[in-house]
């Protein structure tokens, strides 16, 4: 079935790019989450008026020794940015059952999950070229992401491997939300209600420390902060000590039981739900 | 072996609906097969069920020999569907939906190409094959759809209405082609359709189905021959009932029903009726209006359900007609 599998792949990444206008909006929007957002909240300038040495202690211990906001905001950003487009193409499927593509899927021989896998495969590589161009923004933008020194291809690869994780968690949960869901509005409802508390019970935008007990208590279990946590660490240190690479290996083990639950939720929900259409 | 064969097929959905009650037929190797009804009276659940798309509540289905309840992806191998709704991807060209439909079926790239070309010189696609879906003709979308459910050769076809919502050209232009796949490739074709005219023409056998049950199953010409011979539609201006039981003593004259304000006469013979002219120009009363005719299906569909096709889905053809239409234009 690997046929059908790439097959559809390629569907999904030839609708995807033959609407350019749907391309550019979609990489715009964090983009301006990172110039608009990023140079209007830098919290640094609040700091104003302390010496250097005091500025440089405080984003020590509450940016995770950014040199400036935005290389804080990044990994936030990017985590974000996946967020996102995952919400997105896994709302894709609901298309597919309203303009009657799912019938033919399901009346063919393909097996049931590979609907699922093909809508959250598609979704994981539209998120990571999304978040590879904020990388790229956010490096090359003046006064923007300066990387530690150090930063190497293990650092980037491990990147990619946590935007993968993360990718995987939310696109599972939307597909899976989807795949339920026969009313565009109700998914959009649902994904909009899930999306905004995701991002701001997160250290996606600001350090734990800034929150009140109840929401850092969310915020440090949320994969969003987790992932934002990770790459954060990997951009902004450089080469790392024992004890970040401890870190970093936490926290991808976290990731990835998120991602296998969200898969494993989202294959047996998709091949229950699949196997019967009569409730659409 | 035959093609399809259902036993006492039933499907209850979980809201407690009984959409089909039981329904048994079987179809011969190269058979068309259609079956007749208003919207909701249980064909396209009773595709479904036999398409592996919906699970059955009770009863079986054999395709080929294959129990659709046991090994349901054997069966999704051998059988092509046509949905109701268009099932093309707006977004793809053309060929690229037939391509990425051979390859749903584990197809090699060069195979599915090579069909590909086939099938859209077959349904005169060619001209369009490097267009976007969604720049096509209600038509060209529906014989797009036609040829995607043929990409992998099925031994069975089946076509949910598949002229719903098209114009009288296209409708003709869709039945030549289904019946150039019969011919040529000898395939078995279950299709549903409430234009009973068309059922007339292109089916071997048809079946009435109303309120999830088959009410009658045969060949055309034998279901028109089973109501009677020809009839006689009169409108009167007084005294209805007076004509009725003078009519009824005539000679010749069978079962006389009442269908809306006229009076339907079946005519055992021909030459019946102008004794019944005759009969009415010296008692007197007034004809309003007259018809003769032979037997049609709508007759057969009146006489098996009490209702013409017609009324009784005023409502819901009317809203599956729109929801086809909308989609047709984007």
């Amino acid at each position: 079935m690997k046929t059908a599998f790439f097959a559809l792949l390629v569907r999904e990444m030839k609708k995807w790019y033959r609407t350019p206008v749907f391309f550019i909006v979609s990489m715009a929007q964090p983009i301006i989450w990172v110039v608009l957002f990023g140079s209007a909240f830098d919290i640094t300038r609040l700091f104003g008026n302390l010496p250097p040495q005091a500025i440089a202690a405080i984003m020590n211990t509450e940016f995770m020794g950014a040199k400036n906001y935005i290389s804080f905001l990044s990994g936030g950003i990017m985590t974000v940015t996946i967020l996102f487009a995952s919400m997105v193409s896994g709302m894709s499927l609901i298309w597919d059952r309203r303009f009657g593509y799912l019938a033919k899927l399901m009346v063919s021989p393909i097996r049931r999950e590979t609907v699922f896998m093909t809508k959250v495969f598609s979704s994981i590589i539209k998120g990571i070229v999304q978040a590879s161009i904020i990388f790229v923004v956010v490096i090359i933008m003046p006064s923007g992401l300066i990387l530690g020194s150090g930063f190497g291809i293990v650092d980037l690869l491990t990147i990619y491997f946590v935007l993968f994780l993360c990718a995987l968690i939310f696109s599972s949960l939307f597909v899976m939300i989807a795949v339920r869901t026969t009313k565009w509005e109700t998914a959009m409802g649902i994904a909009n209600f899930l999306n905004l508390p995701l991002m701001f019970a997160s250290t996606a935008l600001f350090p734990s420390s800034a929150m009140p007990g109840w929401l850092k208590f969310i915020a440090v279990r949320n994969p969003i902060s987790y992932a934002a946590n990770t790459l954060r660490i990997l951009t902004i240190k450089g080469s790392l000590s024992g004890a970040l690479i401890n870190t970093v290996m936490l926290n991808i083990a976290y990731l990835s039981a998120y991602a296998v639950i969200a898969l494993v939720a989202g294959f047996i929900i998709s091949y229950f739900t699949l196997t019967d259409t009569s409730y659409s | 072996m035959k093609s399809i064969v259902v036993k006492d097929l039933a499907k209850r959905y979980s809201n407690g609906t009984e959409a089909v009650k039981g329904i048994s037929f079987e179809l011969e190797k190269g058979e068309i097969f259609g079956m007749v009804g208003p919207n909701g009276a249980g064909k396209t659940t009773t595709i479904k069920m036999i398409t592996t798309l919906t699970t059955i509540t009770s009863g079986d289905a054999f395709v080929s020999g294959i129990d659709v309840k046991k090994h349901p992806e054997k069966v999704r191998r051998i059988i092509g569907m046509v949905p109701q709704d268009l099932s093309v991807d707006d977004d793809l060209h053309g060929f690229e939906n037939l391509v990425l439909s051979g390859k749903l079926y584990g197809m090699d790239t060069k195979l599915a190409v090579k069909k590909a070309n086939m099938l859209l010189d077959f349904f005169d696609l060619t001209e369009f094959k490097d267009k976007d879906v969604g720049s096509y003709s209600g038509g060209m979308k529906k014989r797009l759809d036609l040829a995607s459910g043929l990409m992998h050769e099925p031994e069975v076809l089946f076509l949910d209405e598949p002229t719903l919502g098209l114009d009288t050209q296209t409708r003709s232009k869709i039945w030549d082609y289904v019946k150039r796949l019969n011919k040529e490739l000898n395939m078995t074709i279950l299709v549903t359709t409430h234009y009973l005219e068309e059922a007339d023409m292109l089916c071997n056998r048809i079946a009435i189905v109303d309120f999830g049950k088959i009410v009658a199953l045969d060949k055309p010409s034998a279901l028109k021959e089973g109501i009677g011979n020809s009839v006689m539609m009169v409108k009167v201006k007084n005294d209805l009932e007076k004509t009725k039981k003078l009519i009824e003593n005539i000679d010749g004259v069978g079962e006389i029903t009442m269908y809306k304000e006229d009076l339907k006469v079946t005519l055992k013979r021909m030459e019946v009726a102008p004794a019944i002219l005759e009969t009415m120009y010296s008692n007197k009363i007034t004809l309003e209006r007259l018809s003769i005719k032979e037997p049609s299906l709508d007759d057969v569909f009146i006489h098996y359900t009490g209702a013409a096709l017609r009324d009784r889905e005023e409502k819901t053809d009317s809203m599956a007609m729109r929801r086809t239409m909308r989609r047709m234009r984007q």
